[in-house]
């Protein structure tokens, strides 16, 4: 039963970064690493778990965060991007292969692109701004996400290479 | 073993069942939606403080903590509102951005997890002709619950190893030895799983 992987996967988003002192969460490096290695409908499922198990009130999102008040706060949007945002990688990946080169697009485009896309104009929503200052707000985001994609790539890659997944052989 | 964010009370919200609970929050959510009287959003705004702090005796430190990842939101909104539209717009837009999201938690606070999964269970029963089992989707969250540990453990394990060789500023050297082997106990689980009758993803008939 694919249960035990997603569930290990969808668990990699609330770790916190504990090697780099840095002040950006993983959770969206979860996300793509998800999506790179277990493939998009379980990336997908993972990722629908992780906000099930969010909003049921499990303290999983970076710095302890979860529960109901998550999905009506600003970065609700981003949040449900993330299944989307997993599948669309996955989806990629497996029609594309596997070089880093399209691993790094992929979680560019799934990871970043597909996200902000849902999660600028949820955000617009709820703070009642213009998409333009919603778009800005944004984009602070986008060098440490670029960055995660980066190192979520590098790290799918040598994931692949150890330990090769067999779609048929080990659902 | 990981918490959640349940706060045990025996006030009168953590009386309400759960469904009471959420209908109640998606009401209050679209009503505050639809609030544009400043006088009425700060009534609103305190009448659910109190509900928060005082009925439910949660306190006021909790309701604090509840807003404080919001703070920086609620800041940029107000500014951003207060240049481009207006002041009473600034206040409006926080407060019900602030207000949302303690009714939210007010619900998450006093609502066990297991009543919450009752109420997805229920909900996901509704899909059942689509072909939902809700039944192995109560099992699969109960499962990554228990798992949470074991990713934490594994995390910490590899850390370890990779501290002794001096490599714990590396991102690959942390991840890919988490992920290999977060991939292979999960395997091995699945396999577990299935010698005990569990059918494979794809296998159902």
């Amino acid at each position: 039963m694919f249960a035990a992987l997603t569930a290990a996967l969808g668990l990699l988003p609330p770790i916190p970064v504990p090697v780099v002192p840095v002040p950006v969460t993983a959770q969206t490096l979860g996300i793509m690493l998800a999506g790179c290695v277990i493939g998009a409908r379980r990336a997908a499922f993972a990722m629908l778990l992780l906000l099930v198990l969010l909003a049921l009130g499990l303290p999983l999102l970076s710095g302890g965060r979860g529960g109901l008040g998550v999905f009506v706060g600003p970065s609700a949007g981003y949040l449900i991007g993330w299944p989307l945002g997993a599948y669309c990688i996955g989806a990629l990946v497996s029609r594309f292969g596997t070089t880093i080169g399209v691993l790094f697009l992929a979680n560019c485009l799934g990871g970043i692109g597909l996200i902000y896309a849902i999660g600028i104009p949820v955000m617009a929503l709820v703070l009642d701004l213009p998409l333009e200052s919603a778009a800005l707000a944004g984009s602070a985001f986008l060098p440490g996400d670029l960055i995660k994609a980066g190192v979520a790539s590098a790290v799918a890659a040598g994931v692949l290479r150890a330990y090769p997944m067999q779609k048929n052989a080990s659902p | 073993m990981i918490a959640g964010l349940y706060l045990p009370g025996d006030s009168v919200i953590h009386q309400l069942s759960a469904p009471v609970k959420l209908s109640l929050m998606v009401v209050m959510g679209l009503a505050l939606v639809l609030v544009d009287h400043i006088f009425v959003m700060v009534s609103v705004a305190i009448t659910t403080g109190f509900v928060f702090s005082v009925l439910a005796g949660l306190g006021f430190a909790r309701l604090w903590l509840a807003t404080r990842p919001l703070l920086i939101w609620v800041l940029f909104i107000a500014l951003a509102q207060f240049w481009f539209v207006t002041a009473e717009a600034a206040v409006l837009v926080s407060l019900r951005l602030v207000t949302l999201v303690w009714v939210a938690a007010l619900v998450t606070y006093t609502t066990r997890l297991s009543e919450m999964s009752d109420v997805l269970v229920a909900i996901c029963s509704v899909f059942r002709p689509l072909g939902v089992n809700p039944e192995r989707i109560s099992f699969l969250i109960a499962l990554t619950i228990r798992l949470i540990p074991s990713v934490f453990e594994i995390v910490r394990d590899v850390r370890d190893v990779q501290k002794a060789r001096g490599l714990e500023r590396s991102y690959t050297a942390m991840f890919v030895p988490v992920l290999t082997r977060l991939l292979r106990e999960a395997d091995a689980l699945s396999d577990a799983l299935v010698a005990r009758g569990f059918e494979r993803w794809g296998d159902q008939q």
